[in-house]
C-alpha cells in the first residue's frame, strides 16, 4: 500500500484507527457532550454506506465510528465530515473528546453538563502536547453515570441544602431516602450532618413541604483517574467548587501536567511523584475553595 | 398532624419504575382540583421519585406517612401548589 505525503499528514491529525484487517480504518467522529442534530446522523449514516459497511459504533466517550473505510478513502471522508459541521475525534497525546452525562435534562442533574462539556470543548479540545492523553468527564450528580472518577480531571453536580426551619415538619422522609444517613430527626426537625453529606439533594427532591432549599450548587473535582490495564479512581480534591471556577482549574491541572509530566506518563503518577499535597497547593491556592 | 381525609386512594406498590408515577399521575388526574389523592408506595426509588414528580407537576404533598412495612403513603392535594400562590 501507498501512503503519499497528503495521507500521511491526515492520518497525523487523528481521528482513523486502524483496523486489524489490511488496508482498512475505522474514521472516529467527536460528538460533543453526546449531542448530534438528526440531520447530522442522517448524514453519518450516508457516510457508513458510500464509505464503510453500513453500519456504525458508537464509543465509550461518546463518539461515533464508522468501520471498514479504506486507506484510499479517508482524505475524502473527512473532507465529508467537515463539511457536515462534524469533527474527527483525536487520538494519542491530547485533550480527548469531553464525556458528560445528560444531567441537563436527567431529574437527578445538579448542573448543566451538556452546556459545561460544550463550553469546555470549545476551550480545551483537542490541546496537544501532554506527556500522554487528557480525559476530562462530568456528571450531573453523585449517581457518577459517567464515572467522572476514572478521567484525568474528573467533576461531579453537587448542591448545598439548607433547612427553612420553619417549614420543616419533621416526617422523616428526607432522613429514610438520604443514602448516606446524614440526616437525623431530632425534636421534629432535621439535622442535617455535614461531615456524612455528599451533596446528591435527594433531601431537597424529596421533601414535601420544600423545607429543603439549595443553598449553593457547584461541582467536585476528582484529579488522576484513568482506567486500562492500571486503573485507579481519581483523587477527590475538592468539594462544592463554583462552576464558573472549572476552565481555571483545568488550565492549572494542564500546565502542571505539561510541565512536571515526563513522557507516556498519565496525571496519576505525575501527581504521586511531585506529592499530591504539592500538586493540591499549586491548582487549588487563590482559589478559596475547601 | 391531622387526619386527611382522601377523595381517592391508589397503591402503586406492585409495579415499577417508571409505571409507578404514570399509575398515580392518571388516578389524580381524575380529581378535581384540590381534591385528595391517596398514595401508598414502596420504600426505595418510588419514594425518591413520587413525591417529587407530582411537586414537579404543580400538586402538593399534604403529609408522608412511614407505614414501618417498607411502605409510605402518601396524601396528594390536586394542583395545591399552582391555586396556593
Ligand atoms: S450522573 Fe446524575 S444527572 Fe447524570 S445521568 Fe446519572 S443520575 Fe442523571
Ligand atoms: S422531608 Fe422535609 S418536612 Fe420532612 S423531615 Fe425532612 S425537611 Fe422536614
Ligand atoms: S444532600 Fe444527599 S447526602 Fe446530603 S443530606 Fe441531602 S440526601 Fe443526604
Amino acid at each position: 500500500m501507498i501512503f503519499n505525503d497528503d495521507l500521511i499528514k491526515t492520518l497525523k491529525d487523528g481521528g482513523f484507527i486502524k483496523q486489524k484487517q489490511k488496508d482498512y480504518y475505522s474514521i472516529r467522529i467527536r460528538v460533543v457532550a453526546g449531542n448530534i442534530t438528526s440531520e447530522q446522523m442522517r448524514k453519518v449514516s450516508e457516510l457508513s454506506e458510500k464509505y464503510g459497511r453500513g453500519y456504525v459504533t458508537f464509543t465509550v466517550r461518546l463518539g461515533i465510528e464508522i468501520p471498514w473505510v479504506h486507506y484510499s478513502k479517508l482524505q475524502e471522508v473527512k473532507e465529508e465530515v467537515v463539511r457536515i459541521g462534524l469533527a474527527m475525534a483525536g487520538c494519542g497525546p491530547r485533550v480527548r473528546p469531553i464525556v458528560a452525562c445528560k444531567g441537563t435534562v436527567c431529574p437527578y442533574g445538579l448542573i448543566d453538563t451538556q452546556g459545561l462539556a460544550k463550553k469546555l470543548d470549545d476551550e480545551f479540545f483537542p490541546t496537544p502536547g501532554f506527556p500522554h492523553k487528557f480525559k476530562i468527564g462530568i456528571s450531573g450528580c453523585p449517581n457518577n453515570c459517567t464515572k467522572p472518577q476514572f478521567n484525568d480531571i474528573g467533576f461531579q453536580g453537587q448542591v448545598e441544602p439548607e433547612l427553612n426551619e420553619d417549614l420543616c415538619t419533621g416526617c422523616g422522609l428526607c432522613a429514610d431516602v438520604c443514602d448516606v444517613k446524614a440526616i437525623t430527626i431530632k425534636d421534629n426537625l432535621a439535622k442535617r450532618d455535614d461531615d456524612k453529606c455528599i451533596y446528591c439533594g435527594s433531601c431537597i427532591r424529596v421533601c414535601p413541604m420544600d423545607a429543603w432549599k439549595r443553598k449553593r450548587s457547584g461541582v467536585a473535582v476528582f484529579v488522576g483517574g484513568k482506567f486500562g490495564k492500571k486503573y485507579n479512581f481519581g483523587y477527590h480534591i475538592a468539594d462544592l467548587v463554583d462552576v464558573e471556577k472549572i476552565p481555571n482549574i483545568i488550565e492549572k491541572t494542564m500546565n502542571f501536567y505539561k510541565s512536571n509530566g515526563i513522557s507516556k506518563e498519565r496525571l496519576y503518577d505525575t501527581i504521586n511523584r511531585i506529592g499530591l499535597e504539592n500538586f493540591k497547593k499549586e491548582i487549588l491556592e487563590d482559589e478559596n475553595i475547601n | 398532624m391531622k387526619d386527611i381525609k382522601a377523595d381517592s386512594f391508589i397503591d402503586i406498590t406492585d409495579v415499577v419504575c417508571p409505571i409507578t408515577f404514570v399509575k398515580a399521575k392518571v388516578a389524580i388526574e381524575e380529581l378535581e382540583d384540590g381534591q385528595i389523592l391517596e398514595v401508598r408506595m414502596n420504600e426505595g426509588e418510588p419514594i425518591k421519585n413520587v413525591p417529587s414528580s407530582f411537586k414537579d407537576e404543580g400538586h402538593k404533598i399534604l403529609n408522608v406517612i412511614n407505614n414501618r412495612d417498607g411502605t409510605y403513603t402518601i396524601f396528594v392535594k390536586k394542583g395545591g401548589l399552582v391555586n396556593e400562590v
